[in-house]
């Protein structure tokens, strides 16, 4: 089993591209399990025709922490395990100790062992910002660490932010940074600005993915691309993501 | 609001049960937090720490240091500390605070190691759980890291679970000890008091363990799983039991077959005797007077059980019921124990009509409203810390027959 943490700004296409990557390597035929790590909830719901699944956290609230792994892990396109970590009401509680919370949780019901995915995906929400969203960089969880990343400026800022805070995690034997992911807007320059920060990180951009109108047509449908157009040259693009993220992990 | 106690104190947490068996070792153990979780360990759950050498610290965690969550600042206490002591291993250990802001103490603690060369550990405790959990959790780190597979010496056994939480400065464990020596057995280790790193090393070669509290029983599973050492799971209390106690120690040392060493239900009830399916008349139904237990004792479950099995070999008491304090283990229980989650729970429990004798720590008997039952005080470190430690019952072999037979003519007096 490879865990492997897709970390990004807000906004700048995690969910999308891990969603595309858990559906395309699930048509592999591969078992896959994605896990959302953000309060808004909604990174697996292309995987799950639109859905919205309930969360951990919700779940443990409503069922005063009577829960069970059918609660709260739900199969989508390809078989992926989909689960939603949650969080607090807007406004109030702690979002990164919800995800503490929610990892307890799955460990407690042997969620890894009942699903025996040969992949995990960890998709974490914006920037590193406390303790809790450091969680899936911790020892026990990811293996490898992707940032996805425009060429925007708050992109990149906030890339090197999470490289530096693995690189910090790095003296106690955590997750490898294993490179970026050019989720590509159309910046002006865009392509070299990403590789600028890589080589200054000591990382490699491991692919640069096309902006595409497919994606929002795809999402608008409630599917990942791989799943809505798997002939099309964006699913390719997926595929190829695929490949390289497989090369990366060693598998 | 269920859960409020307004009369007892908080029972010993995880973060006391970890400390607690790193006592013995030469460890330099930081409680991560601003003071209360260390003074509470060092003053109410450790009756070993008065006078003791043993460098147990506070980190002195504050508003600021949550907030900026400097691990550096804390890895620099410890190794000023190590470089004082000179510690077999370092330890850090959580509390709520810690738990709130999602310190990564086993982080922490690699890094120190990896800067120190000394062994180190973090246990993510949070304060919301009970003493067993923390120790048994420690006890298994300890064993990863240092015991290694060795083969059997016969006649050996250890001792697992022992903590001062469940065994206050251990006379019961002496005595113990003492049987297992005139019965010609020998000790490897006694986890977690009185004990070193050799012996720790050493316990990997036992021929069986003896687990004598809950905490014991989660060790000697994990044990039997890594190292194949059987158990048995138990205590020896009352001359009568404990005679069938050795009896069953000798059956798993030939079987290499564990064993929980309790009543049965059949043991407890003139109409399951009679039947097939032992306790199937449903003697836990606590609200029908006819087949109700009428003693209760409460308190670690391991401990209860071996009073309610020695009250019924050695006096024929057949109708006990457990109330557990800390949690149930479901392969502990007879249908009739009770689950005492809240002090609600156990002030309703104790005044259930159906009970005439009640045995537990001291301090429950404020929650009692009738008088005339009644109550046989055996006091837990883990309930009522040093306030009640001169009321911890001698129990072991002959000396339970003793307690009873005090206790029986005070009553007639």
């Amino acid at each position: 089993m490879k865990k492997i943490a897709i970390y990004g700004k807000g906004g700048i296409g995690k969910s999308t591209t891990t969603s595309n990557l858990s559906a395309a390597l699930a048509a592999r035929g591969l078992k896959v399990m994605q896990i959302g790590c953000d309060p808004k909830a909604d990174s697996t719901k292309n995987l799950m025709q639109g859905r919205i699944i309930p969360t951990v956290l919700d779940q443990i609230r409503q069922r005063d922490n009577q829960v069970e792994l059918d609660h709260i892990a739900f199969e989508g396109f390809g078989g992926v395990v989909c689960v939603e970590a949650g969080g607090p009401t807007p406004g109030i509680g702690c979002a990164g100790r919800g995800i503490i919370t929610a990892f307890q949780k799955l460990e407690e019901l042997k969620a890894y062992e009942r699903y025996q995915p040969d992949i995990v995906f960890y998709d974490v929400l914006g920037d590193v910002v406390c303790g809790g969203f450091a969680m899936p960089i911790r020892g026990g969880y990811a293996d490898n660490v992707f940032i996805v990343t425009s060429g925007e400026m708050m992109a990149l800022y906030a890339a090197t932010n999470i490289a530096h805070a693995i690189e910090n995690f790095g003296k106690r034997g955590y997750a490898k940074y294993s490179g970026l992911i050019q989720n590509s807007r159309n910046v002006e320059n865009e392509d070299a600005l990403v590789q600028q920060v890589a080589r200054e990180s000591g990382t490699q951009v491991i692919k640069i993915i096309p902006r595409h109108k497919l994606v929002q047509q795809a999402e608008n449908q409630g599917m990942t691309v791989v799943e809505a157009f798997p002939g099309s040259e964006m699913a390719r693009e997926y595929n190829c993501l695929a490949d390289k993220v497989m090369k990366e992990v060693g598998l | 609001m269920a859960v409020l106690s307004l009369f007892l104190p908080p029972f010993s947490p995880d973060y006391s049960g970890v400390s607690a068996v790193l006592f013995d070792l030469k460890t330099v153990t930081a409680m991560h937090d601003a003071s209360g979780c260390t003074g509470n360990y060092t003053g109410y759950d450790e009756p070993r720490w008065y006078g003791s050498k043993s460098p147990v610290y506070c980190s002195g965690l504050r508003e600021i240091d949550a907030v900026l969550g400097d691990d550096e600042k804390l890895i620099q206490k410890m190794i000023d500390a190590a470089r004082d002591i000179q510690p077999d291993l370092m330890a850090l250990v959580g509390s709520p605070v810690p738990m709130v802001i999602g310190s990564d103490l086993a982080g922490v603690a690699a890094e120190l190691e990896a800067r120190t060369g000394i062994p180190s550990f973090g246990f993510d405790t949070t304060g919301t759980t009970y003493y067993d959990k923390g120790a048994a959790a420690t006890i298994l780190a300890l064993l990863e890291r240092f015991t290694e597979p060795l083969a059997t010496m016969p006649g050996s056994v250890n001792i697992l679970g022992a903590t001062p939480m469940d065994f206050g400065k251990g006379e019961n464990l002496r005595d113990l000890k003492k049987l297992l020596q005139d019965r010609g057995l020998f000790l490897t280790a006694c986890l977690a008091m009185d004990y070193n790193l050799a012996a720790l090393r050493q316990s990997a070669a036992a021929e069986v363990n003896l687990a004598v509290s809950r905490t014991g029983l989660l060790v000697a599973a994990e044990m039997e799983k890594r190292y194949g050492i059987p158990y048995l799971c138990g205590l020896p209390y009352g001359e009568k039991a404990s005679e069938e106690y050795f009896a069953a120690l000798e059956e798993v040392r030939q079987s290499r077959q564990s064993r929980i060493f309790n009543a049965s239900s059949r043991d407890f009830c003139d109409c399951c005797k009679l039947s097939a399916a032992g306790g199937a008349c449903g003697v836990g139904r606590a609200n029908d007077s006819r087949t109700a237990p009428e003693i209760l004792i409460v308190g670690e479950q391991v401990q209860a059980n071996a009073i309610r099995l020695a009250l019924q070999r050695d006096y024929g008491e057949s109708s006990v019921a457990v109330g557990c304090l800390f949690g149930l283990e479901p392969g502990l229980a007879l249908p009739q124990d009770k689950d005492l989650k809240s002090e609600q729970l156990i002030g309703q429990e104790l005044n259930r009509d159906n009970y005439r004798l009640i045995i537990a720590d001291p301090f429950l008997k404020v929650l009692l409203q009738n008088n005339q039952k009644e109550f046989w005080p055996n006091a837990q470190y883990a309930v009522s810390s040093k306030l009640a430690a001169d009321q911890i019952a001698r129990l072991t072999g002959s000396h339970f027959n003793r307690w009873v037979n005090l206790r029986i003519e005070k009553t007639k007096v």
